[in-house]
């Protein structure tokens, strides 16, 4: 059951990803990244990581995308004519540099086998409880230190989409 | 059971789709949404390390991962509509110029 919906999730999730990329119209591209993050969602479930998969739907779902909507909307971009790059020395740099990653990627997973030592398996659940303690404890500063982020934010986005300074 | 490594190369997949959205797509949103890719890709191995090693402090990590991301996305949409209200088009080979 679990490997089931691990390898759905994980492919949906991939193949969603592609079409985002690949789409031409933004509207599209944005609607399938939402499914690309309630994939996701799931595979944070799946590890156990409750809060955060929660938080996945809630702030990336809900709150990010439709931000991303409502300006697609707005701009009234319409369908680009050619979606990717022309340039060719571009788009040739951008294949050598994803397949030099892959490949570092790969010589890393070969090179350094992934595993925890024997008495750390029993991981411990990501409970909100659990996440709440230690967001609360060990992490108080940078949890605080986050709302003057938000606010910069909100200052920012005012400031910025004003549209003449008086 | 599933083992780390299949969710380490689910994030490694989504990792490399988004570099090479940012790196080839011209629209400045499609180049947003691509950020977001990667930064989930990002999220992801840090959950599974987290499982991994039966340590919290990942899914901590991700939790500002994903507040920093809300903020660099507001901000970054109104970058983007300033651009469009100057230059009226959000194509980046064409927006050229530094200050205006």
């Amino acid at each position: 059951m679990e490997s089931l919906l691990f390898y759905s999730f994980s492919a949906l999730a991939i193949l969603t990803a592609l079409m985002v990329v690949l789409s031409r119209k933004p509207v599209i591209s944005v609607l399938f990244l939402v499914i690309t993050m309630f994939s996701l969602a799931t595979l944070f479930a799946l590890l156990g990581a409750h809060f955060l998969a929660v938080m996945q739907i809630l702030i990336y779902a809900g709150a990010v995308l439709v931000l991303f909507l409502f300006v697609v909307m707005m701009l009234d971009l319409g369908e680009e004519g050619k979606a990717m790059r022309q340039s060719s020395a571009v788009k040739i740099l951008g294949w050598i540099t994803a397949i030099a990653f892959v490949l570092q990627m790969a010589f890393l997973f070969s090179a350094f086998p992934v595993a925890a030592p024997a008495h750390l398996q029993a991981s411990e659940p990501g409970s909100i409880q659990a996440i709440g303690r230690l967001l609360f404890s060990d992490h108080l500063l940078a949890f605080e230190l986050t709302s003057f982020l938000m606010l910069a934010a909100i200052i920012g986005a005012v400031v910025l989409s004003k549209k003449k300074w008086s | 059971m599933i083992p780390v490594t299949h969710y380490l190369a689910v994030s490694l997949i989504l990792f490399t789709i988004g570099l090479a959205g940012v790196i080839l797509r011209r629209n400045l949103i499609m180049i947003l949404l691509s950020l977001e890719i990667l930064l989930n890709a990002v999220n992801l191995s840090f959950v599974a390390f987290s499982k991994l090693w039966g340590n919290l402090n990942g899914q901590v990590f991700v939790f500002f991962v994903i507040t920093v991301a809300a903020a660099e996305v507001t901000l970054g949409l109104a970058i983007l509509t300033a651009l469009y209200r100057k230059h009226k088009t959000m194509d980046a080979d064409q927006i050229k110029s530094l200050r205006w």
